[in-house]
């Protein structure tokens, strides 16, 4: 620290104000603090008061220029003289910023240890077969990235698992107060959909919703088929990289939320969901809007035989047919005439097809005989709702459950021109 | 025989060639090569590939049990971190409906203790709830899955709808300051509801102007009444119920009706 400009001369008011670096800030006025209109004041004790002004103002940190706020000009009247205050070195605004964990009603009235609570029982999950019991706790993912061009493979569930899930809470809680404060004043700044959708409601109710899980990769438990084998990181060379990340991660908690959506981007198509998470949810598919049809497995069985031109898709019987479960006979070898047989597929239950992920994570989709990719689609930060509206008597309508993730799919043309090519 | 043994073999040497390009290249195309031409070995079991086997494989069932009553509600002003559920204490208080035209009204509560302008609130008469109005649409090849057991499940969507705050009490406030108005002059009319009227001039013949297209549609839904439905909000027995039958009624393999030849078609005629 650099030594304040202690007055050459004490007056005998400022002495006790000014001596020695320990002493308090507040130093001891001869009289009332010079004002614009007392102009006409003596210039000793205005000096001497302006001396200690900036020996009070020098001791507030480093590098401070004392000047005074003002001082009195040889004519008697007040001079102007700015304070130059020198932009303190970041360690120094950092130790002397509020720390976020004392951020004070904002996050008392959002106990921390209700974000861990299953508010939202399963929350975006489907309540099916188990009561639906959403695992509560869902924390939410720390910063994960190193920015938004960080490695795409980075996103491993394998590195984001383990260590990080321990310091994620704490890390979360602070960066979490931060942010709740930082939300509050600035609202729709910190764009990124973590909490600042909830700042409003923060404040008021108790509860804090975090980060949905569906939006981020998840923290799956170690118990469980680890999906991380099916999503794995692209190359051993990034699984280095996987560490760092974790560890750069609590460097970067304000871009967290930024990173959190880029990591997304790069997880798995389903998620690095454990299987049992995968049960949970609800995802939603985007077929392309022609499918290779089906026919109905036994004649009449089918109520529906709604004729589906417009909608592209003619059903034509086939003349052979493999019902073994494990392959399901694909290419109609026959073409075959104009059936008569029409059906829908909103008549139709059975099995269609195959879904496969590979080990780079890739997924296709076999669907009546035809090659399709599936891709992760784009998610939305507004809410999605799955809803069940019976028109029957009982006029009922029920919710479901939130979207977890979109998915789409898509014929892989090549293949099939290729396969249609030399079919010929 | 099988007809494609000939260009099997040929396959073969393309498989090599391909992947020598394609080692610079992006590996999945390799891969996706490799996987085509494993297909028309085998009935169309993607064989393990060196590069990119594959780890594990869930089929796929079609289910069609809830397909022509599943919808999805799109709140775009609504955050996904803020569902509307019960256990959130905001569930929707009511659901309306119109079948034919599509239209559907979502009450939701709003939290009147904060941020509400409670002198508004008043000249509104809004008092606790918000409308959210949309209507449906209907798309192909939307599908919800769900996971059972090691098994997708998957259920087509009747319809999509996107549910906006709707401003009626901001109309119904304008049209009763107008009939105030009105009725300071002469006796009140019968109050309705802003509706599109129909001009008409008496004509002997049939040829009596009609509404078309778009304005025919509202008033279409206008002479529509709403039907009220119950509200049976997630965790519910009812909604458990309903989940299951998201999983398909039968595990019995559907015959492909489409060639790949057949498909090509479709798609082109599509497009």
């Amino acid at each position: 620290m650099a030594p304040k400009r202690v007055p050459q001369s004490e007056t005998p008011a400022a002495s006790s104000g000014s001596s020695g670096p320990g002493t308090p800030i507040q130093p001891s006025f001869p009289a009332p603090p010079a004002r614009l209109g007392s102009l006409s004041r003596p210039r000793t004790p205005a000096s001497g008061l302006a001396q200690t002004a900036s020996a009070g103002l020098s001791r507030a940190g480093t590098g401070l220029a004392s000047g005074a706020g003002s001082s009195v000009g040889a004519a008697g009247g007040l001079k102007f003289k700015p304070k130059l205050v020198a932009r303190r070195p970041k360690d120094e605004r950092d130790a002397t910023a509020p720390a976020p964990s004392s951020a004070p009603s904002v996050s008392s009235s959002t106990p921390q240890s209700s974000r861990g609570r299953g508010r939202g029982r399963g929350r975006g999950s489907t309540s099916r077969g188990g009561g639906g019991s959403g695992r509560g706790g869902r924390v939410e993912i720390a910063s994960i990235a190193a920015g938004p061009f960080a490695d795409p493979s980075f996103g491993d569930p394998r590195g984001l698992r383990g260590p990080s899930f321990e310091k994620r809470p704490p890390q979360s809680e602070k960066e979490l107060a931060g942010q709740l404060k930082f939300t509050m004043s600035d609202k729709g700044i910190n764009g990124k959909g973590t909490s600042e959708g909830d700042s409003d409601d923060d404040a008021i109710r108790e509860g804090v919703e975090r980060i949905d899980i569906a939006k981020v990769a998840k923290v799956g438990g170690a118990n469980g088929i680890d999906m991380g084998h099916y999503f794995p990181i692209r190359d051993s060379a990034t699984k280095d990289n996987v560490e760092d990340g974790v560890a750069m991660a609590e460097d970067l908690v304000d871009e967290r939320a930024v990173s959190a959506r880029e990591a997304e981007e790069f997880v798995g198509v389903f998620g690095d969901d454990e299987v049992d998470e995968l049960e949970r949810k609800l995802y939603f598919f985007q077929f392309a809007p022609v499918l290779p049809s089906f026919e109905s497995v036994r004649a009449g069985v089918k109520a529906e035989q709604r004729v589906k031109q417009e909608q592209g898709i003619k059903s034509e019987p086939v003349a052979e047919a493999d019902l073994s479960l494990t392959s399901l006979k694909g290419r109609p070898r026959v073409p075959s005439d104009s059936g008569t047989a029409l059906s829908s597929v909103h008549g139709q239950d059975g099995l269609v097809g195959q879904l496969y992920i590979r080990k780079s994570g890739r997924v296709s989709i076999e669907w009546g005989g035809v090659e399709m990719e599936v891709a992760k689609g784009v998610d939305t930060d507004f809410l999605q709702d799955v809803v069940v509206l019976d028109h029957a008597d009982e006029r009922k309508a029920t919710l479901l459950g939130q979207i977890a993730r979109k998915v789409v799919v898509t014929p892989n043309i090549d293949i099939l021109f290729r396969e249609s090519d030399e079919s010929e | 025989m099988d007809a494609s043994s000939v260009p099997f073999e040929i396959k073969e040497e393309d498989e090599e060639v391909t992947k020598d390009i394609s080692l610079a290249a992006d590996i999945s195309v390799s891969t996706s090569d490799a996987v085509a031409k494993d297909s028309l070995r085998e009935n169309l079991m993607p064989a393990e590939d060196d590069d990119d086997p594959i780890v594990t494989s869930f089929p796929i069932y079609l289910s069609s049990r809830l397909a022509s009553n599943l919808h999805i509600f799109q709140y775009p002003v609504r955050p996904n971190t803020r569902p509307y559920t019960g256990s959130r204490g905001e569930p929707v208080l009511d659901l309306r409906t119109k079948p034919q035209s599509g239209l559907i009204q979502v009450d939701v509560p709003i939290n009147t203790t904060q941020f509400y302008d409670h002198e508004k609130g008043e000249k509104w008469g809004a008092v606790d709830r918000q409308t959210l109005g949309g209507v449906t649409t209907t798309s192909d090849g939307y599908m919800i899955g769900i996971f059972k057991n090691g098994e997708l499940h998957l259920t087509p969507v009747k319809g999509t709808c996107q549910l906006r705050p709707s401003f009626t009490y901001v109309d119904k406030d304008a049209q009763t300051e107008k009939e105030i108005a009105r009725s300071v002059k002469q006796d009140p009319t019968k109050p309705t509801e802003i509706r599109a009227v129909q001009m008409t001039v008496k004509s002997s013949d049939d040829s009596a102007p009609r509404y078309s297209g778009a304005l025919a549609a509202r008033k279409r839904a206008e002479d529509e009444e709403y039907v009220e439905m119950r509200w049976y909000d997630k965790d519910t027995e009812d909604a458990w119920y309903l989940a299951d039958q998201l999983l398909s009624a039968s595990r019995e393999p559907l015959i492909p009706a489409t060639t790949k030849d057949e498909y090509i078609d479709l798609i082109r005629d599509k497009i």
